[in-house]
């Protein structure tokens, strides 16, 4: 699998932060849907469309991980990388207990220079090059 | 062992190896033909209560602390991540140069007051908050203010109509901090402008500012300033009501959520209160902030009155 088959749905509730990423992941040769709202996202969101869900953990009315939940009932095989500006130790239990049942590896802490989100994503996607 | 009076109670143990069972442990503990032991064990168990409440004060000063620096963080990583990634791209991206450069900017600028909030909120707690104090004329101040708030209205083509109520002929002097006082009435301005912009786009709005004289009501004769800002906005949230004036305000998009913190912080050291209700024809909300007067002042006032009674004899 290489990059111009990568498919990644981002959600960020920061209209700036989602285009960033969105044109910083494009320079690099994936292939990105961004919204800055949940529900727009889902309302969007088809089975096999996404190799990669790359979701913000805190936002008003829908966190990452729910809308993540919802994601996975449509699409049960596909991949997420959560991204979030807060603490990391906020979300030390979740990361331990639960991440490893939804088979989740990912935690990525803001701000992050867009070479380390790629090749983040690239080792969630795992590429064979 | 659990002691209760009125309103607490303690759940103790008291540990005397040679009694058989419990009664005897006790009464070998509190057992006594003398007063003062018996008062001993008093004084033992008030300060078993004072280690709890303050335990469970330190607790929950501690939880809060640490939702307040994971606010904090959040915010201040947020628009940081907006400038690392506009900077990276803009070479990149010169047909985009306009626009990465006004994003860098607005996150640049919400970084700005961000830093600044903070800085305020740990002078506030650490009680290092530095004032300038001077006489004031409190109605002047909020006139240019006002004419600030009017151009910037109408620059931004909002839909929303300022008013300000005082009578220009009295002098309103209090002894406060220039600037403190300006970033208060700011806040509460830029905040009656947001939630009144942000009601449906169509209809219109409108904030109305006074400022008056009032006995205090404690009858002690002197006088302090009342200044509110009514505005026809959405509203004060009956959940946020509760925590409106603290660190975890909930914010709107823009904001940093600390502004009424800091608000009211500075409206109490300089002497005053402030507050906040809805409206009640349910139309928008009303923050109000009194400051005693000038004492200069009072006592100017008092001199004509002395006149008069003088020329009545």
């Amino acid at each position: 699998m290489n990059n111009n088959e990568s498919r990644i749905l981002l959600v960020d509730d920061e209209p700036d932060i989602a285009l960033a990423f969105k044109i910083g992941l494009e320079d690099n040769g994936f292939r990105v849907d961004a919204f800055d709202n949940p529900s727009k996202a889902l309302s969007n969101f088809k089975v096999g469309f996404y190799d990669l869900l790359l979701l913000d953990i805190k936002m008003p009315k829908l966190n990452g991980f729910e809308a993540y939940q919802q994601m996975k009932q449509i699409d049960k095989k596909v991949k997420v990388c959560f991204i979030t500006a807060s603490e990391m130790h906020y979300y030390e239990d979740i990361r331990k207990e639960i991440f490893p049942k939804l088979g989740v590896k990912s935690l990525i802490r803001k701000p992050i220079r867009i070479d380390d989100l790629v090749s983040d994503l690239r080792d969630e996607l795992q590429y064979l090059v | 062992m659990y002691i209760i009076d009125g309103e607490r109670f303690l759940r103790v143990e008291l540990k005397e190896p040679q009694a058989e069972n419990f009664s005897e442990s006790l009464g070998r503990a509190v057992y006594s033909n003398s007063k003062r032991s018996v008062e001993s064990f008093k004084s033992i168990f008030e300060l078993l209560w004072n280690e709890r409440t303050l335990n469970e004060d330190l607790k929950r000063a501690d939880k809060m602390q640490k939702e307040f620096i994971n606010i904090a963080s959040h915010e201040l990583r947020t628009p940081t991540q907006a400038i690392l990634s506009y900077s990276e791209l803009l070479q990149k991206h010169p047909e985009r140069k306009e626009e990465m450069i006004q994003a860098m900017s607005r996150n640049a600028e919400r970084l700005r007051k961000l830093t600044d909030d903070i800085l305020d909120v740990t002078r506030i707690e650490s009680e290092t908050l530095m004032l300038k104090i001077e006489p004031l004329n409190i109605g002047d101040l909020i006139s240019d203010i006002i004419e600030d708030y009017r151009n910037q209205i109408e620059k931004n083509n909002d839909n929303v109509e300022l008013h300000y109520y005082f009578e220009p002929k009295t002098k309103i002097i209090v002894e406060a901090d220039r600037a403190r006082l300006i970033q208060v009435i700011s806040n509460l301005l830029d905040n009656a402008l947001k939630f009144t912009k942000s009601k449906v786009e169509n209809s219109s709005g409108s904030i109305h500012v006074t400022a008056e004289k009032k006995d205090t009501e404690n009858g002690n004769k002197k006088q302090e300033v009342i200044v509110s800002i009514k505005d026809t906005g959405t509203g004060i949230d009956p959940e946020i009501m509760p925590r409106l004036f603290t660190k975890f305000a909930t914010k709107s998009e823009i904001g940093t959520g600390l502004g009424l913190f800091i608000s009211k912080s500075i409206i109490e050291v300089h002497g005053g209160k402030i507050w906040a209700e809805n409206n009640t024809d349910g139309n928008g909300a009303t923050f109000t902030f009194s400051l005693p007067l000038s004492e200069q002042q009072q006592e100017q006032e008092q001199e004509p009155r002395l006149s008069s009674s003088n020329l009545t004899l």
